[in-house]
């Protein structure tokens, strides 16, 4: 997701007039980046409530420590920082509970949960709906098993759009390193569904 | 591993535009010379199709609802501030008068607005809790512990007589409160009934000064009158005289001062009128512009047959 | 045509004791005085030019007497008379108009005071007086007073009242008919008003009507306002102090800093309040009109009588945490979108009547049932 550099000075503005108490100017940088956000903690964990969970905790942690801001790294990436740890740390304490599917039993058979929540962005194409379930079950699955890194990672590539070089400020690492980690995301990836495509 | 293996590992990067500006380059040379590499490429873009469809968009009312919570729960950390509410006064049939001995006040302990303390019952949104905390800074405690810093707000009744010391510190820090003249109006009133006290009139004599507002300086001479034999008192008059810029004010100033001076008693030195007012005057008469302070000036100088013009 | 009732001019210094007015000491000061009567025909209304402090009485009897009192500190007969100077008295008439001169002339330090006794007959008693303070204690007619400084205090007047001062209060216990009256300066009161009031005060200064029989006019530039029982509306304005009405029918008020507090019988009510709460009480089968309440920083509360048929219409802007607070089910309120659009309640009771206009711009709106 480009930033523009017209926008980012705004920012600066809306973050200092934040950072003194006003409600207004801090709405309107959550109101920037909150639908992406909750997109990212939706498609990561799954679970409407779980990324409500995140959202909500990301944003307070924001407005509480708005004041330790220093403009040192971008709002995004600080902002992203805080909410790739919660979702991680939601994905790990799911990988220690027993792998739960996102299929609940249903009166007429088994329902993705995620059935009822999504809207996916592929809908509009005839071609595409035709595979769009059995084929969108096997990306899931695969997804699903890859590990939470690489999964952070490549969520954050590929569905956030975001620079391997932002991707690694917000996790806390090298870009050597987040490279590897998508790397290796994008071969399993690959190999899970090689002989759809 | 040989140049096509290697090439086809970048693929997904490529897509990504991940790579270098050279290897991208190398990548692009081999991709020309290599359909089997091509068709790789074709095979890794309809991957990257193939992900996009199953991102999921959050639907319009998941966001709504998490912006609602967001914005209660933030509304809880950040609790309004309440101040003196004369609202009692106000519903007392005798509201027009303040309550004389017994001040009956709802004192804040942060200025900002007022808050109606009614009693009633009502339905509707919630008050925010009298007992709200916003949390200042949370810092990790000994042993693993954590520890935060709470500012807490609350509304609480306070009454008493005005002989009580408590009351006496909220009136005088209330008569000071800069964001309303109405509230430091009364509580001058109240404190008026006290001015027997030194801090009590070190209060109005502040306020004589300080006060921006007109109607609370007159009030508060009102409350200093009697008082106007003492060195305080006249000092402070005496500055109202030079600088306050009500012709009002200044007219009660100077019949305050200069009272009993050319009265049956004839003796002018022994109503106070020492040299410090006399200059007072004298350098008021350089200035001053309404007439009925002039000339009560000029007459009372005139009077202690001291020139008008300072020498 | 002018019609000399009486001409005499004072005699200055130097003339002999015997015609001239007593001087008599009084301590280290000197007393001069001067006094005399003179008929006026019924109706007739009478005016006295001066300077120095005026005292009008009610005089028994059909003529009316005066009397100026000068005092001044001397050190002998010869010089308090030199400093008492003299003056001219003089009397006129023209159209049912008496006029009283009475300008002495004298040293500054003279201190003068000017006591009027008018009978029952005069209709209207004008007095104007360069400096000085103004009393009239006790009068059946109408009023007009002006002074270039000096204090306004009269007791019971029968008719009208119409005053100014270049500084000082303006104190008015009673008055039969109407009220208007400006001081540069300084307190303004009045009780009782049989007709209706206007009060400026120019530079600041507190006003207060207890009560009025008709509208009531209130500006001041810094100040509280203060009107207890109004029978017509109540036109409030100041730029620093609360406003409070008692009872009014139809009030404008309006404060930059301050609380306004109104209680209203009929008719509209609009009231603004740039830094203060707004209080506004309806009264039980009240004939309100559509009314507009405005606060920029403070709460607005409307306190409402169970039987009142009204619209309500509330908007509040407060950035981040609106609030409309109401006792009444049939009040709608619809959140504001995340921490912008404001907040409106909308919705009528009892069956819905004139509206209700609430806008806070910082506050809280409270909609109480009384």
């Amino acid at each position: 997701m480009a930033h523009k550099a017209g926008f980012q000075t705004d920012e600066k503005a809306l973050i200092l007039a934040a950072q003194k108490g006003d409600q207004d100017a801090f709405g309107q940088l959550v109101r920037a980046y909150d639908q992406s956000v909750l997109r990212l903690a939706m498609n990561l964990l799954r679970s409407p409530e779980d990324a409500q969970d995140v959202y909500q905790e990301a944003f307070l942690r924001v407005y509480r420590n708005l004041n330790n801001f220093r403009f040192d790294c971008s709002f995004h990436t600080w902002l992203y920082r805080i909410v790739t740890n919660l979702c991680l740390d939601h994905m790990r304490k799911r990988k220690v509970r027993k792998e739960e599917s996102s299929l609940v039993e249903g009166s007429d058979g088994p329902v993705d949960r995620m059935d009822t929540v999504q809207e996916s962005r592929a809908e509009s194409d005839p071609q595409r709906t035709m595979f769009s379930g059995e084929l969108r079950e096997r990306i899931q699955k695969a997804l699903s098993e890859l590990s939470a890194r690489e999964r952070m990672v490549f969520e954050l590539r590929h569905y956030q759009g975001l620079k391997l070089r932002n991707i690694c400020e917000s996790l806390g690492t090298t870009e050597e390193a987040a490279k590897n980690c998508l790397f290796r995301a994008t071969q399993k990836m690959r190999v899970a569904l090689g002989d759809f495509i | 591993m040989n140049t096509c293996e290697k090439v086809r590992e970048q693929l997904s990067m490529l897509l990504y535009g991940e790579l270098s500006f050279d290897e991208e380059g190398a990548v692009d040379t081999h991709l020309e010379g290599c359909a089997e590499c091509r068709a790789a490429l074709e095979r890794e873009q309809e991957l990257h199709a193939a992900f996009d469809r199953v991102e999921i968009e959050p639907p319009a009312s998941v966001l709504w609802e998490s912006r609602q919570n967001l914005q209660r729960q933030i509304a809880a950390e950040h609790a309004p501030v309440y101040r003196v509410s004369w609202w009692d006064q106000f519903l007392d049939a005798r509201w027009l008068k303040s309550a004389g001995a017994l001040a009956l006040l709802s004192i804040g302990f942060f200025g900002a607005r007022m808050f109606p303390n009614l009693g009633l019952g009502f339905t509707g949104m919630s008050l925010v809790d009298p007992g709200a905390q916003r949390v200042r800074s949370v810092e990790s405690g000994p042993n693993g512990g954590v520890q935060i810093v709470l500012d807490e707000t609350r509304q609480r009744v306070v009454s008493g007589g005005l002989d009580d010391q408590n009351i006496r510190v909220l009136l005088l820090s209330a008569a000071k409160d800069p964001s309303d003249p109405g509230l430091r109006y009364e509580t001058v009133g109240i404190l008026n009934d006290r001015a027997q006290a030194t801090e009590v009139r070190d209060t109005l004599i502040y306020a004589l000064e300080h006060d921006e507002n007109a109607g609370v300086r007159l009030k508060a001479m009102d409350g200093l009158k009697p008082f106007v034999r003492q060195a305080e008192v006249r000092k402070a008059l005496a500055g109202v005289l030079l600088s306050d810029g009500n012709p009002g004010m200044r007219t009660q100033a100077i019949d305050l001062l200069t009272q009993g001076v050319g009265d049956s008693t004839g003796n002018t030195t022994s109503n106070g009128l020492d040299r410090d007012i006399i200059g007072t005057l004298q350098e008021l008469m350089n200035h001053e512009n309404n007439a009925y302070v002039r000339q009560r000036g000029e007459r009372v100088l005139q009077l202690v047959n001291a020139s008008r013009d300072t020498y | 045509m002018k019609l000399r009732i009486a001409n005499l001019v004072m005699a200055t210094a130097m003339v002999a004791a015997a015609q001239e007015p007593p001087v008599v000491r009084e301590g280290a000061y000197w007393v001069g005085s001067i006094g005399d009567s003179f008929g006026i025909a019924a109706h007739a209304r009478l005016q006295v030019n001066t300077r120095g402090n005026v005292t009008v009485r009610r005089e028994a009897g059909d003529q009316v007497t005066y009397r100026v009192r000068q005092r001044v500190r001397a050190a002998n007969e010869d010089q308090a008379r030199t400093l008492l100077g003299g003056g001219v008295k003089q009397v006129s008439s023209a159209r049912g108009r008496v006029v009283l001169e009475l300008q002495p002339i004298s040293a500054g330090m003279v201190k003068t005071d000017i006591e009027i006794g008018v009978p029952a007959q005069v209709s209207m008693v004008i007095v104007q007086t360069d400096l000085g303070g103004i009393n009239v204690a006790d009068f059946d007619g109408a009023v007009q007073l002006r002074t270039g400084g000096g204090d306004i205090q009269l007791g019971k007047i029968g008719g009208t009242v119409q005053c100014f001062s270049g500084a000082g209060e303006v104190i008015i216990e009673r008055a039969g008919g109407a009220i208007d009256c400006t001081t540069a300066g300084g307190n303004m009161a009045v009780r009782d008003a049989g007709g209706s009031v206007a009060l400026s005060n120019q530079m600041g200064g507190n006003i207060r009507v207890d009560k009025a029989a008709g509208d009531v006019r209130a500006h001041s530039a810094q100040g509280m306002i203060e009107v207890g029982q109004a029978g017509g509306a109540v036109f409030a304005d100041t730029q620093g102090g609360f406003i409070q009405v008692g009872s009014a029918r139809g009030v404008q008020a309006e404060s930059m800093a301050g609380t306004v507090r109104v209680k209203n019988d009929a008719g509209p009510m609009n009231l603004a309040a740039m830094a203060g709460n707004i209080l506004a009480e309806l009264l039980n089968g009240s004939h309100m009109q559509d009314s507009s309440l405005v606060a920029g920083t403070g709460d607005i509360t409307v306190l409402i009588p169970s039987n009142l048929a009204v619209s309500v219409m509330a908007r509040n802007s407060t950035g981040g945490t609106p609030r409309i607070v109401s006792d009444f089910p049939e009040i709608r309120v619809t959140p504001s979108k995340f921490f912008q659009a404001p907040m409106v309640g909308q919705g009528a009771i009892n069956g819905g009547g004139p509206v209700l206009n609430l806008n806070v711009s910082s506050g809280v709106i409270y909609l109480r049932r009384k």
